[in-house]
């Protein structure tokens, strides 16, 4: 039994957006619609530009990568009519279930870190671009939520790879797109129930923290940062974030 | 129990009213309409046995090693390669989703002519060559065929140096210097031919006038190793008007005013020397030695303030801080967007590394990678640069090359470069950008399409050099540049052998070492060439040592310095106009269709036409939130939509040069600061 989760750095994320790019190409989520705008694309994984509030030269800056907290207490399964949001029990990791989906967004509504997107559109690439989806990941179809599962389908290919070699089912080491995409090796993943795991000794550190902590949903997803406003911002404030940005 | 007529009827009304409240009868609609709309839409994805290739990214000079995970023959992702001396298994976001652009929509499917109306119309490569040869035979003296190559030092730059150095008044471009500025200046302070590269982990604090350090900066590993190793990483001072992410992240912002930088420069060489932190000895060895010493002395920090709007303390505290982390390197060069800060400036910040400790610890020699000797026999033309080379109005027909810096090119520097009747040539595989204007296309194989090469980075000192095989299969009317050439006249050849002499050279030479995913191997391990190529081709990629003793810089270029433009706002001008841009999104390349993510989905990267402005500017120019406007300069403009920042300098524009923006380039042919007005449009 593992408990999967990630540690990242604000420190030294610069916002280069690989981590989204990676995500997209990994599990096939489709280049903007023409009319997508921010609150109707979808990214797995969105890295917002945050700031301190001062005007300038007293302005700070710092990126924050959200993807789904991978909650120990999901608001979304609890919602969910349909049964579409599962626990892993192995790893913990939660997933969506697109087949199972009803387009209702009742999870999307639950989800304290709006990180659920729905599918407004068909998935559609340019002409001949479907050549490059990855055959390991089906991509989804229109009416239905999607969501980050912690690249779901490396663990699954991992395990196999495991099985196949013969291992004992056990602990399965891999690696999601966003972290191995990562120039500043800002994001590391692992078992936090490891305690030689780097994310572990990353979520136990001092200066680490959660989003929203306060709303108890014992996510999965720790973040690091010395600045103190970063801290009290992603305590309180992440919801006015959003809605500054969608103003932009 | 009696099941009458109105007893049944009541248990299925019941039974139908109750299903309403469960999920199935919604369900079944939504599947329905899911199936019913998506049945023709299910995407095809790739089949066949998982594999893995291994390659070179060529979008940009860096050279990162590529991981790319195939289906049979079809790539479906990118990766970086774990261990690979270059990227250190990192990718940016443009390779991450690299393997889309053979598929790009803006793709040229063949060769094409522009037409009056600005349509692109097919035409046979044959007739365009011919046309083309007519031109250049009946072009009248003193008018230049010229090509401009934006990746020089590859085997492809040499056939273009052969093909203009066999004709009367040919010209072999290069673009303005770049992230390189700061080498290039102090270049031309050495002797003649001394060339230069950073070994950026070997400083222990960096003050930059904004380049991106922190982000892509010249082979972005090599930063962030020195920046976060646990002992004595890196410590980076930015200077730069607008916050960068370099700015967020660095340990000291200086928000300098636009076009400050000598000032600053010159303020931190003030505080050096009048401390006695600054070598004497290197002052007395140059030959302005004493003429530097004065003009530094007349920037007093206190003077400096004036002109760059931050605190005196702030520069003493800065130019402490580099004198206490020694080695200190200077950096300049600018954005890929924003570009150098123009000659006297970069001068400038080329001097401070002479105080700092820089020259032969961070900043060292850089080795020519060697080319067969027939390659570099007449006929060559000589390398040129296009900002500072060559006369306005000389060229009759530009061949813009096939490869992207990466770096913006603005189109007005190389618009009065042309003379008025004029022929222009593309070989870039994507209507993008300087492509659009082009009145021939020849699109050349797009990335992963054809061998390819690396030749390493313009910036850095440790030399490097890889071969990117094709790992997909280019279309049938992809014209490769040798091809072209060929026809224009020029010697015949394929990629493939040249690359192959390219590597006999190196084997011949036999210092340096091959990594490979499998190891790492000294070349002198590698019996003969063929043995080589395989190890290349297979994501190989050699690497050596710096050369730690170079040519030394003569003078501090006391003239040049004085020379700097003041580049103030004036009154029909009042705004300064700062365009930035992150690598390989303000060049001449495409970008992949998944960077909608970064730009259009998150916002993460405003967009070209969205124009960041203080309250305070926003209310002088009579502008508010979201108002559509025009940026006027002087001849030039373009349309944006306004968005009110408080965190955005008072008096100044953040312009995101993003893919097709235009720059304004001022007379000293840099554009990263340019006087501006908005002007509302109704």
């Amino acid at each position: 039994m593992s408990r999967y989760g990630m540690v990242i750095d604000i420190d030294r994320c610069n916002g280069c957006g690989a981590c989204m790019v990676a995500c997209a190409a990994e599990n096939n989520v489709p280049p903007a619609h023409r009319d997508a705008t921010e609150r109707t694309g979808v990214t797995w994984m969105r890295v917002y530009r945050v700031e301190n509030g001062a005007a300038y030269p007293a302005n700070r800056a710092r990126f924050l990568p959200v993807m789904c907290q991978q909650c120990g207490d999901t608001p979304c399964a609890a919602v969910c009519p349909q049964q579409a949001v599962e626990r892993d029990p192995k790893t913990g990791i939660i997933d969506q279930v697109p087949q199972r989906c009803l387009g209702c967004r009742y999870c999307m509504a639950a989800c304290p870190y709006h990180a659920r997107y729905f599918n407004w559109w068909d998935p559609v690439w340019p002409a001949g671009m479907e050549k490059t989806l990855n055959p390991a990941v089906a991509p989804r179809m229109r009416g239905v939520v999607e969501k980050c599962n912690f690249c779901h389908a490396r663990y699954q290919a991992a395990r196999a790879e495991a099985a196949a070699a013969g291992k004992k089912a056990g602990k399965i080491g891999y690696t999601p797109a966003c972290a191995e995409a990562c120039p500043v090796e800002a994001i590391s993943f692992g078992d936090l129930d490891d305690p030689d795991s780097a994310v572990a000794g990353g979520a136990a550190s001092p200066d680490s923290f959660r989003l929203l902590e306060r709303l108890n949903t014992q996510s999965k997803v720790y973040y690091r940062s010395r600045e103190p406003w970063v801290r009290q911002m992603a305590g309180s404030r992440l919801v006015q974030i959003r809605k500054e940005k969608a103003r932009v | 129990m009696n099941l009458g007529r109105r007893r049944w009827l009541g248990l299925a009304a019941g039974a139908a009213a109750g299903t309403l409240f469960t999920p199935a009868p919604w369900k079944l609609i939504g599947d329905s309409a899911l199936w019913s709309q998506n049945w023709s839409r299910i995407p095809k994805l790739p089949t066949g046995e998982f594999n893995v290739k291994y390659g070179v990214c060529t979008l940009c000079p860096a050279g990162c090693g590529i991981k790319a995970r195939c289906a049979g023959d079809q790539v479906f992702g990118l990766t970086g390669v774990p261990g690979h001396p270059i990227s250190r298994g990192k990718l940016c976001p443009l390779g991450v989703g690299a393997h889309q652009l053979p598929y790009h929509p803006h793709r040229f499917a063949g060769s094409v002519a522009r037409q009056a109306d600005g349509r692109y119309l097919p035409a046979e490569l044959e007739r365009v060559a011919a046309t083309l040869r007519a031109r250049i035979a009946s072009r009248k003296s003193g008018e230049a065929v010229a090509v401009l190559d934006e990746r020089p030092g590859r085997a492809i730059s040499y056939q273009y140096r052969r093909f203009t150095g066999g004709l009367e008044d040919g010209l072999y471009l290069v673009p303005p210097a770049g992230e390189g500025a700061t080498l290039a200046a102090l270049s031309a302070q050495s002797e003649r031919g001394a060339s230069f590269g950073f070994r950026i982990g070997e400083a222990r604090a960096a003050v930059s006038f904004g380049a991106p350090l922190l982000d892509g900066w010249g082979v972005p590993a090599e930063v962030n190793e020195a920046r976060y190793r646990s002992q004595r990483p890196l410590r980076i001072i930015q200077a730069e008007t607008r916050q960068s992410p370099t700015a967020s992240l660095a340990d000291v912002w200086l928000p300098i005013r636009p076009a400050s930088e000598t000032a600053l420069a010159l303020a931190i060489a003030h505080v050096l020397i009048r401390d006695g932190r600054a070598p004497a000895a290197v002052i007395e060895r140059m030959s302005d030695g004493a003429e530097y010493r004065e003009l530094v002395m007349r920037y007093s920090p206190e003077q400096a303030s004036r002109e760059c709007n931050i605190p005196a303390a702030a520069i003493e505290q800065a130019a402490r801080m580099l004198a206490d982390n020694t080695p200190a390197v200077a950096i300049g060069g600018g954005d890929a967007g924003g570009g150098p800060a123009g000659a006297g400036a970069e001068t400038a910040i080329a001097s401070l590394n002479m105080l700092l400790g820089a020259m032969g610890t961070v900043i060292v020699g850089k080795h020519e990678l060697p080319v067969p000797d027939s390659w570099s026999s007449p006929p060559l033309s000589p390398e040129r640069r296009i900002d500072s080379d060559v006369p306005d109005g000389s060229i009759s027909m530009l061949i813009l090359g096939d490869s992207p810096s990466g770096d913006a090119l603005p189109w007005p520097l190389i618009e009065r470069k042309l003379a008025p009747d004029h022929v222009i040539v593309s070989l870039s595989p994507y209507a993008e950008t300087a492509a659009r204007r082009a009145h021939f296309v020849i699109p050349a194989p797009a990335f992963m399409e054809s061998f390819e090469e690396s030749p390493g980075s313009a910036v850095s000192a440790n030399p490097s050099w890889a071969i990117a095989q094709p790992l997909v299969r280019a279309p049938s009317l992809a014209v490769h540049p040798l091809t072209f050439l060929a026809r224009l006249g020029a010697a015949e050849s394929s990629i493939e052998d040249l690359l192959r002499q390219r590597l006999e050279e190196l084997h011949k030479l036999g210092k340096g070492e091959i990594f490979t995913p499998a190891g790492t191997r000294p070349i002198g391990e590698f019996k003969d060439a063929k043995e080589l190529w395989t190890a290349m081709t297979g994501g190989g990629v050699w690497t050596d040592s710096p050369v730690l003793e170079a040519a030394r810089p003569r003078r501090f270029g006391v003239r040049e310095i004085a020379s700097a433009p003041a580049r103030t706002g004036r009154a029909e001008f009042p705004i300064m106009l700062l365009p930035y841009a992150r690598r390989g999104e303000a060049g001449t390349t495409a970008l992949p269709p998944l960077m909608s993510k970064v730009y259009q989905e998150s916002r993460l990267r405003l967009s070209a036409p969205l124009l960041r402005v203080h309250p305070a500017t926003a209310a002088a120019s009579g502008v508010a939130d979201g108002a559509s406007v025009r940026v006027e300069m002087r001849g030039e403009g373009y349309a944006g939509n306004i968005a009110v920042d408080a965190s955005v300098m008072p008096g100044v524009i953040e312009a995101p040069a993003g893919p097709m923006a235009a720059l304004c380039v001022n007379e000293d042919c840099s554009w990263r600061v340019s006087p501006a007005r908005i002007k509302r449009i109704s």
